[in-house]
């Protein structure tokens, strides 16, 4: 067995910790304070749009406030996936790499919309469509997440399957590959929500929004799982 | 044993591209005209559909080998799916 | 016989998970459908019958070389199996082709996604389901390169088998939309 970086176990733990508490505490800014879930259509007409932030304005600005200290719970766990997948890689760990450094940037899909609906919300009094620009924005940015999320799943998905045996020591099975392969495909929705205002294909939709937002959170379970997992095998044998 | 099935392979792709045509033959532009009904139409040609559909899945996924249970799966998802698609077509439930 | 799992039964997650947002697309798509019938039929008219045809039948044959293909490398022929995934390559290559076309026809004709409804579907539909082929083309140029050695790892054939399935996947789900698509009246 090869034995990559060999980093703190309790460190990958905390790390672990710190992205779900984030995530729980980033449900809990976006659901309850914010409420944009589930989203406002992406219809919605100046005026209403405008209303979304100028009601209820408090609340929604500590809701930002909660989601900009939490919003960057992608990084802690994708440093921890990079560091186990290093632990299987043989040389320059580049698919680490790649993971780590994608699922870092790529949280920028997490907070900056979440910066943005403060903007959005910093002035109430201000005309009505240009609320709606910030409006857009932010949405289609946290929706089209395509730039980057699909690279961060390549390496995973690859060693997923590079292996022939199931190691219990690891912190990649093969289902974790299928499960990931499956967001791989389904990111590809989130996109039209650029061409489409109503219906399925629109940012409030079936494809866009619902479907990767579950395979996100189904996802996330799931790896925070295995990792934790492999974590404690990796301390009992030793490693 | 590897031949017989090369050639069940081979059978069920001629009968996908013969009902592939028939089903062309029936639907789409001025179908109705032909066959007078376009109900009879649309449930002829999504029936062809799902029997290709059905072909597909048992003879080049080979899941007609598969245990019961994926089987059973792509039994409820071909009736699921064809069951709601003519109720729809239909209006049933407005 | 021993039943068996085509593949791993991971992918089987992967296969139905997509069949199902795939069958509620559809259904959404008649439900629409059944609010304007006489613009969807307009807007299908628009539509050439003969490409989607052609496309069927390209992806029909490239899931019989790739089902071909996935047989020869599982009794060790690793001769004949790279051809038939390049043969099924090739097919996918003439879908995109005419797809490309078909697009080219209609947005010739001024027609694009904001038209009418029926071709917001459309084009959502297919270019959902071109994704998909794409996807499908990359394992199948992977298929090709692999397979020129004879593969004895059963992880290999087992993967092997879960992208030929991805395969017909892909084909099952051209089926219906033609189906949906070109030829309800």
């Amino acid at each position: 067995m090869h034995q990559g970086p060999n980093a703190s176990v309790g460190g990958q733990r905390f790390m672990i910790w710190l992205a779900i508490a984030g995530a729980a505490l980033f449900a809990f800014a976006y659901i309850a304070m914010i409420r944009f879930f589930p989203p406002p259509p992406a219809d919605l007409p100046a005026d209403q749009v405008a209303l979304l932030y100028s009601a209820h304005n408090v609340r929604f600005r500590i809701g930002v406030i909660l989601g900009l200290i939490s919003g960057g719970f992608l990084v802690p766990i994708s440093i921890v996936i990079s560091v186990q997948m290093a632990r299987l890689e043989k040389g320059v760990p580049i698919w680490a790499i790649l993971q780590g450094v994608t699922g870092a940037i790529g949280s920028i899909f997490i907070w900056l919309p979440v910066l943005v609906w403060g903007v959005a919300a910093f002035s109430p009094d201000r005309p009505p469509e240009l609320t709606l620009i910030f409006h857009e924005f932010s949405w289609l940015f946290y929706i089209t997440t395509l730039a980057l999320f699909p690279m961060q799943l390549l390496g995973i998905i690859y060693l997923c399957f590079s292996k022939d045996e199931p190691d219990n020591v690891s912190a990649f099975p093969r289902w974790l590959g299928y499960l990931t392969a499956w967001q791989l495909v389904q990111s590809f929705g989130g996109p039209m929500a650029v061409l489409f205002k109503t219906g399925l294909f629109s940012w409030n939709g079936l494809l866009p929004f619902w479907i990767p937002f579950s395979l996100f959170f189904a996802w996330f379970a799931a790896i925070c799982w295995t990792l934790l997992r492999a974590l404690r095998c990796q301390k009992a044998a030793g490693a | 044993m590897g031949k017989l099935f090369a050639d069940r392979l081979l059978r069920t792709w001629v009968l996908l591209v013969a009902v592939t045509l028939l089903s062309s033959l029936i639907g789409g532009a001025g179908g109705a005209a032909r066959l007078g009904s376009a109900a009879l139409v649309t449930v002829l040609v999504l029936g062809i559909a799902f029997a290709k559909v059905a072909m597909v899945m048992f003879t080049f996924m080979d899941l007609a080998r598969a245990p019961l249970a994926l089987r059973v799966i792509a039994g409820l998802w071909l009736a699921g799916a064809l069951g709601a698609l003519l109720a729809i077509y239909f209006g049933v439930g407005g | 016989m021993q039943p068996r799992i085509p593949g791993e039964p991971g992918i089987w997650l992967l296969i139905f998970g997509e069949m199902t947002v795939f069958a509620v697309l559809f259904a959404s798509f008649l439900h629409a459908r059944h609010g304007d019938v006489a613009g969807f039929l307009a807007g299908q008219a628009h539509l050439s019958k003969g490409i989607g045809i052609a496309n069927t039948l390209l992806l029909l044959t490239s899931s019989l070389f790739v089902a071909k293909g996935v047989d020869m490398v599982k009794q060790g022929d690793s001769i004949h199996a790279p051809r038939l995934f390049a043969a099924g390559l090739a097919c996918a290559a003439g879908f995109v082709l005419l797809k490309a076309l078909e697009y080219a026809q209609l947005f010739a004709e001024g027609i694009a996604v904001g038209s009418h409804p029926f071709f917001g579907w459309y084009f959502a539909l297919t270019a959902l389901h071109l994704g998909h082929v794409l996807i499908g083309s990359l394992l199948l140029s992977a298929l090709t390169l692999i397979t020129r050695k004879p593969l004895t790892r059963p992880l290999h054939l087992a993967l092997t088998e879960s992208a030929g399935c991805f395969w017909h996947m892909v084909d099952l789900l051209w089926i219906v939309i033609f189906a949906l698509i070109y030829l309800v009246e």
